[in-house]
């Protein structure tokens, strides 16, 4: 048992650090993957326009500001690329080598994004403070509650990743796996919040949304730094996202249970 | 160690036409055809044993070691490597037996190997003195010396495959499969793998089963061959005996001091080729030396040679005459 745990740590030591070695290889490409990720940011600006005479639906300018910038931050911590990968090693038989040894290929595709997340760190929170600073947004955070939306973060990472994981595997089944990529990316992007809160929406529509693994996955951790929940409010998000977490997970050891047997390992 | 009883692969391939239309057509109606990718196939393997797998492209052998190693689920039969079932992919079993693909690489592109290597050691939890000893035999075997901490994408692709080949082993396999490992290599790279392989056999009292275009492979390493086609076994027994069997003819390789006409040949054998002064005539093994006598009785012969008919024209003559067999049953 003990020495199952020591060489799992050693086993994930070993991995990351080799991961991040091979990332710094590509430091330039990092960066320019986070550029890429700056809609939020031009949200923001939209909507801080549109709020210049007055709030809309109870936003200030400051308001968005603070909603879209902690977007930004969600959204950079919750990075997720590996459908693509994923399917290309299924369909191509790529995954065959690293099939061949004694590890789930999904640590190492895992490995991949904590190591780009790590990658983040010296750069998105500053951006992210200075925003704040500069928008006048910062006193609309609750400080208070940054241990809960580091948790939230968690929570959304794991969901997120997951549920793309899954859908890399429809790989084992169709050629088409990413095309679902892109409308899996709208539907996320429109009901997560990224293009507007969800609170500007009718109820009923705020009620629908708050079902789905979505808004787990931006509208809930940002709102978490906003201060905007009761204890109860909190209680039943968290609950949310570990239930939809575990629905992933589930989903995805499905499908790879199931994939494995009709992998055709082509070409290798 | 291997044990392969009516073992059977069946694929679905989806058919679709070419161009425009065709994709158009397979948008609503797929057609799909299945194929006997390996049609109850049996054989067993000793401890220790090399054996050679040869066949023509498309006959079953890559999708036959893909099964063995755990990677494809037959379709049916029994299969039982160091008393494992491949398809369950329990750790002690992928820890005892290795696959190496001539053009697949676990190696990470940007890094050098050394890296990939560590990442190795952790996965299969080897002590870290092991991990030394086997690095060290490794690249003295595969003269490795120097090109561990290169970035593997500036390696040559021979360097590479040797990485290749070590990374593989890291773990000490019990069990070696591996499909054309000295593919695109030069002669004498090809000739470094081959002798490692040998070594690494006889130190370690490994299980080989390989896969190789390149019939010196074969003969080089293996005494047992096994013949597939069309995903069916058609030969598995001795190298010689399938030459013997196959090959009821011996080559004589002739030079003449003076230029002969293919007329007076053909009187002594199945003429092959033929130039100004030289001669390749095909005799039946039993009548060699009396046909040879009599050629350097009648003729200026200059120089005369008697070898094998090469392994790779009995092969090839094994299945063409296959697929005579079968156009007449249709």
């Amino acid at each position: 048992m003990k020495t199952t745990l020591i060489r799992r740590l050693r086993l994930a030591r070993v991995l990351l650090s080799v991961t991040l070695a091979a990332f710094i290889e590509y430091r330039a490409e990092v960066l320019i993957w986070m550029i890429a990720g700056t809609l939020p940011l031009i949200m923001m600006f939209i909507w801080m326009g549109l709020a210049a005479n007055g709030p809309v639906g109870g936003y200030a300018a400051a308001d968005f500001a603070a909603y879209f910038l902690l977007v930004f931050i969600v959204r950079q911590f919750t990075v997720c690329w590996v459908v693509q990968p994923l399917s290309r090693e299924i369909r191509l038989g790529e995954m065959s080598a690293r099939l061949m040894r004694p590890l789930d290929p999904y640590w190492v595709h895992v490995a991949d994004h904590i190591i780009a997340l790590v990658m983040r760190f010296p750069i998105v929170p500053p951006v992210v403070l200075l925003g704040l600073v500069l928008t006048g947004a910062l006193a609309k955070l609750s400080i208070a509650a940054s241990p809960l939306f580091l948790l939230a973060i968690a929570g959304a990472w794991l969901i997120r990743f997951n549920m793309h994981y899954s859908l890399g595997l429809v790989a084992f089944w169709t050629d088409q796996a990413t095309s679902f990529e892109g409308l899996l990316f709208t539907i996320y992007m429109v009901f997560g919040g990224a293009l507007f809160p969800i609170d500007l929406l009718p109820p009923t529509a705020q009620e629908v949304i708050a079902l789905t693994p979505f808004h787990y996955l931006i509208g809930f951790p940002v709102d978490v730094m906003l201060g905007k929940l009761s204890g109860i409010e909190l209680l039943r998000g968290f609950g949310m996202q570990m239930l939809w977490t575990l629905v992933f997970i589930g989903t995805r050891q499905l499908a790879w249970r199931n994939g494995l047997k009709r992998y055709s390992a082509v070409g290798a | 160690m291997i044990s392969v009883r009516h073992l059977t692969k069946h694929y679905q391939v989806h058919e679709k036409q070419e161009g425009f239309l065709g994709s158009l057509r397979a948008l609503f109606h797929r057609e799909y055809k299945a194929v006997k990718a390996v049609e109850d196939i049996s054989f067993e393997i000793a401890p220790g044993e090399i054996v050679g797998f040869l066949g023509p492209n498309g006959a079953g052998k890559t999708t036959t070691l893909k099964m063995l190693s755990g990677l494809l689920h037959p379709t049916s039969g029994e299969v039982t490597v160091a008393g494992f079932t491949p398809k369950r992919r329990q750790r002690e079993f992928l820890t005892t037996i290795t696959l190496v693909m001539g053009q697949k690489q676990q190696l990470i592109w940007d890094l050098p190997a050394a890296d990939s290597f560590l990442v190795n050691q952790a996965i299969y939890d080897i002590p870290d003195d092991v991990y030394r000893r086997r690095v060290g035999e490794l690249t003295e075997m595969l003269g490795l010396g120097g090109l561990l901490n290169k970035q593997v994408r500036k390696l040559s692709l021979g360097e590479r495959m040797k990485c290749e080949l070590a990374a593989a082993l890291l773990h000490g396999p019990k069990v070696l499969f591996l499909d054309e490992p000295t593919i695109g290599l030069d002669v004498n790279m090809q000739q470094a793998v081959r002798d490692f392989v040998a070594g690494y056999n006889e130190r370690h009292g490994a299980t080989v089963l390989l896969t190789s275009h390149y019939m010196a492979d074969v003969t080089a390493l293996c005494r047992r061959v096994m013949v597939i086609d069309s995903g069916q076994l058609i030969f598995d027994g001795d190298l010689s005996n399938l030459v013997e069997q196959t090959a009821p003819q011996k080559l004589l390789k002739l030079e003449f001091r003076v230029p002969q006409s293919e007329a007076v040949l053909r009187g002594y054998g199945e003429l092959r080729d033929r130039s100004e002064l030289r001669a390749e005539l095909r005799v039946a093994r039993d009548r060699v030396t009396e046909t040879a006598a009599r050629l350097l009785n009648d003729l200026p012969i200059a120089d005369i040679g008697i070898e094998e008919v090469p392994i790779e024209e009995i092969i090839g003559q094994v299945f063409r005459g296959r697929q005579a067999v079968r156009d007449a049953a249709k």
